[in-house]
């Protein structure tokens, strides 16, 4: 019994049922304007409906499917740049001020930019998931290369490696664990730049679901959406850590 | 190389190694610092030497030379009669002051670092049990080195650098961070490898004792210079209560001394 006690007192889910509870209550008890938060059994009906009807899977297809083009083309692009960048230094010297001026641009101050140029096609959200995601994974591949511990790299030099075996076998390994926070990070931002994307221009995906809906003054559906983005992300995100921590594990058994 | 090259039976090859007039200048803002200063010296095979020296006496900046770590300002390394440089390094292996094992490796895949770049450290399997069995490991092959103790992490440091049996062994201060008993257990098993290996080891330390009971020769640094060569004839284990042994540490302190 004490056992269960202490599993829910750190299982973290106390917050999360007081607030279902809350919002449950609250709704049957008429505490608020049930067009202003709709009750949880609403937005349960709405899921189920939409789930029903496909809509909800094809938004969420839509969404992903830029996360997986959008993420991949800017993961590849941000590492393969720091990655030379750290083998030819003189180039970092060059991009540097150019980046970081790059880097204090909010993506969103961006997309009506994006929309003259490209319309409200593929191209401007996947630009934009490039723009929000393309610096934590830069900058933490090139912070990890740079962290590498100069006595390790000595190390290697004694034993006869040459340049790039050093890179292989000893910079790059030791830099791993913050690529992969880079990656984490940049996944996080992806989803969230994406959704704001879809919320301005486009003709699928959660965000659209979510402004479709409100024009329809379905605030069951809006809130239906949101809980399913959050979940999604945080869906993600724990995907991605669980990967990191197999591939560690298995990085480490090899 | 294995039991055929008893250490006595090299000992007096000279023209095996030698060092002729080796500088090495930093320069700082204002001024230049001299680490070495003109080092004449000739390394026989099969040796024990070990070089003394208090810090800034240009013993490590000698050592990091002879690896490969730094470049000389001038002078020459000769070995085997042909001059050593960065495309002719000398054959050593080397263990550092901190053990320096690569934190994602098992101690067996730290073990045979060397020979990572070369895809052969999958068929070395026996060579790493049978170093680390050398080393009291045994058992030890999938550790981590986050879960050795520091005294454990600088044996596979030296299984590392004996694992691609090189014929030079450079040792900087490798027992200095150290405890106490830690070091003593060390410094015997490195005089028992020492003998049976038949290598050549060249060691810097501060401790003037452990380079008594370790060295068949040591060589006293001060400011960048030789001040003394002191060769050390007795067997292992030394008792350095012996006459000789007291005798030879007053001559090396006596060297090491400013006065």
């Amino acid at each position: 019994m004490k056992f269960e006690k202490k599993n829910l007192m750190e299982s973290g889910l106390i917050v999360p049922a007081v607030l279902l509870l809350l919002w449950w209550a609250g709704s049957n008890a008429g505490w608020w304007n049930a067009f202003l938060l709709p009750s949880p059994e609403k937005v349960v009906d709405s899921f189920v409906l939409s789930i029903q009807n496909g809509e909800l899977q094809k938004h969420v297809w839509a969404s992903l499917d830029r996360i997986i083009k959008g993420f991949g083309l800017s993961a590849a692009m941000a590492l393969s740049l720091a990655l030379v960048c750290s083998w030819f230094p003189p180039l970092l010297v060059q991009l540097e001020p150019t980046l970081e001026f790059f880097r204090h641009i909010p993506p969103m101050s961006v997309i009506p930019m994006l929309i003259l140029w490209f319309g409200i096609g593929e191209a401007p959200k996947i630009i934009l998931i490039i723009l929000a995601t393309f610096f934590p994974v830069f900058m933490n591949a090139l912070q990890g290369i740079r962290d590498c511990d100069p006595k390790l790299v000595e190390v290697a030099t004694v034993f006869g490696y040459k340049k790039w075996h050093q890179f292989r076998y000893v910079i790059l390994p030791s830099a791993i664990p913050s690529i992969l926070t880079g990656l984490r990070l940049g996944l996080g931002y992806s989803w969230r730049s994406l959704v704001a994307a879809e919320l301005v221009a486009a003709s699928s995906g959660l965000g659209y679901m979510i402004l479709d809906a409100e024009q329809l003054s379905r605030s069951d559906v809006v809130l239906m959406g949101i809980l399913v983005i959050g979940a999604l992300g945080a869906f993600l995100d724990y995907g991605f850590l669980w990967a990191i921590r197999r591939y560690l594990k298995r990085g480490i058994e090899a | 190389m294995g039991d055929q090259a008893l250490p006595e039976a090299g000992y007096r090859s000279m023209n095996w190694l030698s060092i002729k007039g080796l500088q090495k200048k930093y320069e700082l803002e204002d001024m230049d610092v001299d680490a070495l200063n003109g080092i004449d010296m000739e390394i026989e095979q099969g040796g024990f030497i070990v070089i003394v020296g208090r810090s800034g006496s240009g013993k490590t900046t000698l050592l990091r030379i002879l690896a490969g770590l730094e470049q000389q300002t001038e002078g020459r390394i000769i070995f085997k009669g042909s001059v050593c440089d960065s495309e002719h390094p000398l054959p050593v292996g080397m263990v550092f002051q901190e053990p320096r094992l690569l934190p994602w490796l098992s101690v067996e895949n730290n073990i045979l670092f060397p020979f990572h770049p070369e895809g052969r450290a999958k068929d070395l399997h026996s060579k790493a049990i049978s170093l680390l069995k050398m080393l009291g490991l045994e058992g030890y092959e999938n550790a981590m080195p986050h879960q050795l103790s520091g005294g454990m992490a600088q044996r596979v440091a030296l299984g590392r650098a004996l694992s691609c049996d090189p014929e030079i062994v450079l040792l900087d201060e490798p027992l200095g961070a150290l405890d106490y008993f830690t070091r003593r257990a060390l410094q015997r098993e490195l005089a028992r490898i020492y003998m049976e290996g038949g290598k050549t080891f060249l060691m810097v330390t501060h401790d003037v004792g452990e380079a008594l009971r370790l060295g068949t020769r040591v060589i006293v640094l001060k400011k960048g210079k030789i001040e003394a060569s002191i060769p050390i004839e007795l067997e292992y284990p030394r008792d350095r209560h012996c006459e000789t042994f007291q005798t030879l540490l007053d001559e090396v302190l006596a060297a090491l001394d400013d006065l």
